[in-house]
């Protein structure tokens, strides 16, 4: 079969205009019928609801009347809110959304509240029992720790103003640390430091409650906003995230540590990957000398935060989180794939030396939801026609 | 620009601990930038430039600039490999990471190739205030290691092209004193191996960094600033 013909073809298909203004359950019956059985998928992942001519009464989408009435239900479906939230989770919804689906709240509404509360004081008092003691106190590997950290701090999103914040750099040195100091068979990872951007964000975004909607992540991101967070707030934005990053990295956990056993694990799926969806790419790359270990590498390591601006990690996320504990592990070398094919025209024509620069640097400034959507759909597709995870992998590997 | 001609290509690595400015050492020679921006390297990343030496030769340095955290030293090494030219590079203000140069060395040394020369540098000199590791420091150590040795400020371009320009020239001599040694049993005339030497390298030729000629003694240079 030509698997990346199929791609391509998905790419030229997938995202007809929709007849009428329908749902996004019509979207998700008009499915390309042969690649889409899982969920609602790919085609449903351009929300296509319009709300001026949908809804005229409230002011809310069907989608987001869809995640309104799970979140508040007394006990959330997870299974319908994974669902839902693979094609895309409002920027309003997406803390709570993502806290149930990281498992960091409870699925039951009436024990939110308490949960949040307890793990807050929880991880405050994990900082005043290692962040804010006096160095002497600390190991000679909790010092080297805590320098490595404040010497990548600054260096972490640099282009997006909100990470320039001081109390924002505070927060993310100090949770940083603390997850490290409590994780010692990995301890601090460069590339850590990014995985918790994306989780600082959208819960700064939650203190600015229903204001950030439309462009207002573009608010927070360039830092305007920060007026209107209070200290206070701070305290659990942190928390929140400490949490979340924790139980992000739970699932990955041999990315990180010696060796980075998990790491060399996901490149060999990858390169096993391309080698059956793009057999021409694949010899290429091997004709030209260039070593999956050497690109991929980092986009294992940081999950592909180094490749997309914020708000396309959150979409991609959005599908990551829904995925549960395979997402970060399994569907992202699917999406790796993806990424690495959707250029595959392109890379084909270089030798080693632009490949390398080419890699290390893709072109996606321009990208955004959409492009990650088709991106995500691809994947799908490749999840699908290989068994879903490790099975057709397993076939290959001796 | 990628398709440029040059007579010769060499592999140079650099590393060291992070933070120290590696990748602005690169940033800054191969585009003349300075970015206070730049991320932390994961892995490894990868830079050219080709620069003139010797009056007309065409050198490609090829750079692989890899990452310093102590969890990606068994990856990072893995680029050392086929290294002709290494900068082990060290922050002035940080006596920490000129401390860890012994350790650095020895990778370099285990991984690279055997005659790769290496060049101990000393980065952020700007930083005079803050400073904690001294010239004589740097210099001492790289006397008394066999190695080249510069001072360089990343931020205001002091030192970088020398340091660059300095060790591809070093590699340059001792990749064609190496090639015409291998090259029928020494036709060449008078020890320089100069422009037009018979045997010498042709024009587009590639040295193989990989070959395994053994040259007796690969000599380690002296000091570019500090070794007088």
């Amino acid at each position: 079969m030509n698997v990346a013909a199929t791609l391509m073809q998905l790419r030229a298909v997938a995202f007809p205009p929709l007849p009428g203004g329908e749902t996004d359950d019509g979207a998700a019956a008009v499915a390309d019928p042969v690649v889409f059985p899982r969920s609602a998928t790919a085609t449903a992942a351009v929300d296509v609801v319009d709300d001026d001519v949908a809804v005229a009464v409230a002011p809310r989408t069907y989608r987001e009347r869809r995640f309104d009435a799970i979140l508040s239900s007394p006990v959330a479906s997870l299974r319908e809110l994974r669902k839902l939230a693979w094609n895309g989770v409002p920027q309003h919804m997406r803390p709570t959304t993502w806290k149930i689906l990281l498992g960091y709240l409870p699925a039951n509404a009436s024990r939110r509240e308490g949960a949040m509360r307890r793990r807050r004081e929880e991880y405050r008092d994990a900082v005043r029992r290692h962040y804010d003691v006096p160095d002497d106190s600390r190991t000679y590997a909790e010092q080297e720790t805590l320098r490595q950290v404040l010497v990548d701090v600054p260096r972490t999103a640099p282009d997006v103003p909100l990470f320039r914040d001081p109390r924002v750099r505070r927060c993310l040195g100090r949770l940083l640390y603390v997850w490290a100091t409590r994780h010692p068979a990995s301890g601090y990872v460069q590339g850590i430091n990014d995985l918790a951007t994306p989780l600082l964000a959208v819960f700064v975004g939650e203190c600015l409650g229903d204001v950030v909607d439309g462009d207002g992540m573009a608010d927070v991101l360039d830092g305007s906003r920060m007026v209107d967070v209070t200290d206070r707030m701070m305290e659990d934005v942190e928390a929140d995230a400490y949490w979340c990053l924790t139980s992000l990295l739970s699932g990955i956990q041999d990315h990180y540590t010696s060796d980075q056993p998990g790491m060399q694990r996901m490149v060999m799926r990858l390169e096993e990957l391309v080698n059956r969806i793009d057999a021409e790419l694949a010899s290429h790359l091997r004709d030209t000398g260039i070593e999956f270990m050497q690109f991929a590498f980092k986009w294992m390591n940081c999950l592909l935060l180094r490749e997309f601006r914020l708000p396309c990690v959150m979409r991609l996320w959005d599908a990551y989180f829904s995925e549960g504990d395979g997402g970060f592990e399994d569907f992202h070398v699917y999406v790796c794939a993806s990424f690495l094919v959707h250029f595959s025209p392109t890379l084909r024509q270089m030798g080693f030396d632009e490949l390398f620069q080419f890699m290390q640097n893709m072109p996606t400034d321009d990208w955004g939801d959409r492009e990650v959507e088709i991106l995500l759909s691809s994947a799908f597709v490749l999840s699908t026609l290989f068994g879903g995870s490790e099975a057709h992998l397993n076939v290959v590997r001796h | 620009m990628d398709s440029e001609s040059y007579d010769f290509i060499f592999k140079i690595v650099l590393l060291g601990d992070s933070g120290v400015g590696k990748s602005n050492l690169v940033f800054r020679f191969t585009k003349n930038e300075f970015n206070k921006d730049s991320k932390s390297t994961i892995g490894v990343e990868f830079a050219t430039k080709t620069v003139q030496i010797e009056d007309d030769k065409l050198v490609k340095a090829q750079i692989w600039d890899t990452a310093g955290q102590e969890r990606y030293r068994s990856i990072a090494s893995s680029y050392y490999r086929g290294a002709v030219g290494a900068l082990l590079v060290y922050d002035v203000t940080d006596r920490n990471s000129f401390n860890h140069v012994p350790m650095w060395l020895k990778e370099v040394e285990e991984n690279a190739e055997k005659d790769c020369l290496i060049m101990l540098v000393g980065n952020k000199m700007d930083l005079h205030e803050q400073r904690t590791v001294f010239v004589r420091d740097g210099r001492s150590f790289a006397r008394k290691n066999g190695l080249a040795f510069i001072e360089t400020s990343a931020l205001d371009a002091t030192g970088v092209d020398t340091a660059f320009q300095r060790i591809l020239q070093e590699i340059y001599k001792t990749q064609t004193r190496k090639q015409l040694k291998s090259q029928a049993g020494g036709a060449g005339g008078g020890g320089g191996g100069k422009d037009g030497a018979p045997g010498g390298p042709a024009r587009g030729q590639t040295i193989s960094l990989t070959q395994n000629e053994t040259i007796e003694n690969p000599q380690k240079k002296q000091g570019c600033c500090g070794g007088q």
